[in-house]
């Protein structure tokens, strides 16, 4: 009886010390660095796995029957240009091409063309050039159109300057020589002038409106916005602005007259930004640094 | 043991920066782009003309050329005799004294010049203005005597083309130059800047 007893005992002691060995072993093994490193190794995987899941969560798989779709938002704008009496012209654009490249197709690829203002300025009905007038009131139209698949806000970042026959800028003449006749601004109109940015060379222009990208039930008028500006002249007393050197030499008084202007290069310079409409105030905060106020209907009401 | 808990707190600050930057992604996918264009033009000033006189039958023959690399300019002419009266012609009919675009200050015919109704290109000259020289019936043969002379003197003026907001053009012949001034005295520099 004793002996079974004692039997039994051992038994179930070699079984406990049997376990006890396994937990031990179990223990160490978990927290051997080769397990730490392995586990920290799987973990990183498995949050880098996850984004790219995410990502391509904008699939939509229906069944083989039917097509299968994918929903991309790529982002796109273009500036154009009514320069004279001409039909307006797209001069440059930056479109998310996702169909053709998956890169971005600013139309410098293409052509070499474009990217260029004022070309058509010059340019009469009957197609032939004429020398700059200055004083005369060129008509000259700019406006931004949404070219990309989402809604969006846009800016204007224009700038006047003068350059020499090097293209090194002449700090010294005046921008305001420079009219760029600015439209459809202040309280009442469609663009916001953003007084804290202007310089004597630059002017940063907000359009209160979205822009919608085009597709249906969206109008052509509402992917595009309101023209900024409507014409371009050069003032007048830039000839008479003169610099005179007067040389007395043997009883003769000679009087050297120099044109400060002439020569000299007026350049206009458009930038537009856009930006998504979704968490706008973020998402313009982000891109272009400014707060902004939006009412309920997306419109803008201020930039600080 | 020290060494595994600075092992484990390093491996946990490395997985909480790889979150937080997996965050930080997020806030920045705003979708953006932009596009930018520019132009212009060079500005052309400053002219150089100049007078050629022939002479014939008591007549002076003018024309007025403007260089090849000259802005647009308007020409007026007139001629002062002390001892006789002068009369102008212009068989093309483009010089006159009345008003126009290329007069809109002096009052027709008051200031005695002749303008030139064309505007005169760089490269281009005004058509002949004839200064003809009234000398009375007779006296030609009668009251000169041998080294007898008069003068007689043409000036001209240019002014740059100026244009209106809708293109048109017209002359400004009280235009005043806002100049800057540096003397110098034979050839080396005596004076600074100043409005003239």
């Amino acid at each position: 009886m004793h002996r079974d007893r004692d039997k039994k005992k051992k038994v179930e002691s070699e079984k406990k010390k049997a376990s006890g060995k396994g937990f031990s072993k179990a223990k160490k093994l978990l927290a051997s660095p080769m397990v730490t490193v392995g586990m920290f190794g799987l973990a990183a995987a498995l949050l880098l796995g996850s984004a790219v899941g995410g990502a391509r969560a904008a699939l939509t798989y229906t069944s083989d029957y039917y097509r299968s779709s994918v929903e991309m938002y790529d982002i796109g704008v273009s500036l154009y240009e009514r320069s004279g009496n001409n039909e307006p012209k797209r001069v440059s654009w930056r479109d998310y091409d996702v169909d053709q490249s998956g890169y971005w197709d600013d139309g410098r690829h293409s052509d070499g063309e474009g990217n260029s203002l004022l070309t058509d300025l010059l340019v009469q009905e009957d197609g032939t050039g004429e020398e700059l007038q200055l004083g005369k009131k060129y008509p000259e139209e700019l406006y931004v159109v949404n070219t990309g698949a989402i809604d969006q806000y846009v800016r204007v970042t224009l700038y006047k300057y003068w350059l020499d026959a090097e293209g090194k800028k002449l700090p010294e003449l005046s921008p305001g020589l420079i009219e760029l006749h600015l439209i459809n601004c202040g309280q009442e109109g469609s663009w916001i002038v953003d007084e804290a940015s202007a310089t004597k060379e630059r002017t940063v222009l907000y359009y209160r409106h979205v822009l919608k990208a085009a597709g249906e039930g969206v109008r052509e008028e509402e992917t595009r916005s309101d023209p900024l500006c409507d014409y371009l002249r050069i003032d007048s007393s830039v000839a008479d602005k003169v610099s005179q050197e007067v040389t007395e030499e043997g009883g003769y008084t000679t009087i050297t007259t120099t044109y400060l202007y002439d020569g000299a290069e007026f350049r206009i310079e458009a930038q537009v930004d856009a930006v998504q409409t979704h968490s706008a105030k973020d998402a313009i905060w982000s891109a272009w640094g400014r707060e902004v106020e939006i009412d309920g209907d997306g419109t803008l009401i201020s930039v600080r | 043991m020290k060494r595994k808990t600075i092992r484990n707190i390093g491996l946990s600050l490395l997985a909480a920066a790889l979150i937080s930057s997996a965050g930080i992604k997020g806030a920045m996918a705003y979708f953006t782009t932009y596009t930018t264009a520019e132009g212009g033009y060079v500005i052309h000033l400053g002219d150089k003309t100049e007078i050629k006189e022939s002479f014939d039958s008591w007549t002076k023959h003018v024309t007025v050329s403007s260089a090849p690399d000259s802005e647009p300019v308007y020409i007026r002419a007139r001629a002062f005799c002390a001892r006789y009266d002068l009369t102008y012609a212009s068989g093309s009919g483009r010089w006159t004294s009345g008003k126009g675009g290329w007069n809109e200050v002096v009052p027709a015919g008051e200031d005695g010049f002749y303008y030139y109704t064309e505007i005169v290109n760089g490269g281009e000259s005004t058509d002949v203005l004839d200064v003809v020289i009234d000398i009375p019936l007779g006296e030609e043969d009668s009251s000169w005597e041998d080294g007898d002379s008069f003068q007689v003197i043409v000036v001209y003026e240019s002014t740059p083309v100026r244009y209106h907001e809708d293109g048109t053009p017209y002359g400004d012949w009280t235009e005043i130059l806002d100049a800057s001034t540096e003397i110098k005295t034979g050839g080396s520099e005596a004076g600074g800047d100043g409005d003239a």
